[in-house]
């Protein structure tokens, strides 16, 4: 059995990477690894996550990125009035990164998220 | 081509010449082609492209421009643009599941990349985006909430439509009530129904 890397990144390093953060997330995913980020990403960061992955998929290096967070505490701020300034709070939740190959089923339940992850 | 603001959008309809570019978004096989078939087949008699029950069938951003939507005493044009569904993963082997050699898969999967990244760039470029969304399958997903957000984020005008509700176990509701921030519009684009009330969102929602 093959071994697969669980990487923890920091607020600090996200924060350390800036305009970086997607790339070197997307780069990991590329590598195989699972990826555990203290701050979540925007819904910006993501479909850019996703656009970057993609690249990697045509290189054949992927086949895709999985990802999961607490998506209904994303939703009740989404649908609140003044959703623009609860998006700093929303980046203080935990968020897991993978690729597709290795994430068999993702589960985002009320105060838990899960990968399950199968080489 | 950049979006335009909504204060150009609006001088352009007082003035009388609306002309709204449309993007319509959403995952793989939720019936984008079908509903701007649908659309394209209404306003102009002809059809944007082909549909298929494997994934990634449409897999380049396809306009029909000049489009002539009536409502009322308003008349204004429309570009429709059927984009390749957006997906996190494209895996050659689902293609397979369908009957396509591996050469065939490969190189759909190739291009259906390409896709992707090419809806996902030119998001920012639309007026108005209709999100369809497959009413038999649960909203409540990471692609759907990640589309959805940025189109919020980036305040670009969006009715939801809640799509395949001639199907019995359809529950568009539930779409409805996962994002009631956004106009929700059950529509079967297959069959037709409720496409009026698509028209008439457009028309009060994205000018």
């Amino acid at each position: 059995m093959g071994k697969i890397v669980l990487e923890y990144i920091s607020r600090e390093k996200l924060e350390s990477l800036g305009e970086g953060k997607v790339d070197y997330i997307a780069r990991g995913v590329a590598e195989g690894k699972v990826m555990l980020l203290e701050e979540m990403l925007t819904p910006e960061e993501r479909l850019k996550l996703v656009q970057k992955c993609m690249g990697f998929v045509q290189e054949g290096k992927i086949t895709g990125v999985e990802f999961v967070y607490k998506s209904k505490d994303e939703l009740k701020k989404m649908r609140g009035l003044f959703s623009f300034l609860s998006r700093k709070s929303l980046k203080r939740k935990m968020m897991l990164v993978g690729p597709s190959e290795l994430i068999k089923e993702v589960k985002d339940r009320e105060d838990v998220i899960e990968m399950i992850i199968e080489r | 081509m950049p979006r335009r603001s909504r204060f150009l959008r609006r001088l352009l309809w007082i003035f009388g010449k609306p002309h709204l570019r449309i993007g319509i978004y959403g995952p793989p096989n939720a019936g984008k082609t079908t509903l701007a078939n649908r659309i394209a087949m209404d306003l102009a008699g002809e059809e944007v492209g082909p549909v298929s029950e494997i994934p990634h069938e449409t897999r380049r951003a396809v306009t029909k421009k000049n489009l002539e939507l009536k409502y009322g005493r308003k008349k204004i044009r429309l570009d429709i643009v059927d984009t390749p569904g957006i997906a996190t993963m494209v895996d050659p082997k689902v293609f397979m599941e369908y009957g396509l050699s591996e050469e065939e898969a490969r190189k759909r999967a190739k291009e259906a990349t390409e896709g992707v990244i090419e809806a996902i760039e030119r998001i920012d470029e639309h007026d108005g985006i209709i999100l369809v969304l497959d009413s038999c399958e649960d909203p409540f997903n990471q692609i759907n909430i990640t589309l959805i957000g940025n189109l919020q984020a980036r305040r670009i005008p969006t009715i939801i439509a809640a799509n395949k509700i001639d199907k019995p176990e359809a529950s568009p509701g539930k779409i409805a009530n996962a994002f009631p921030q956004f106009k929700v519009i059950p529509i079967s684009a297959l069959r037709g129904d409720n496409i009026e009330e698509l028209y008439k969102a457009i028309v009060k929602y994205f000018r």
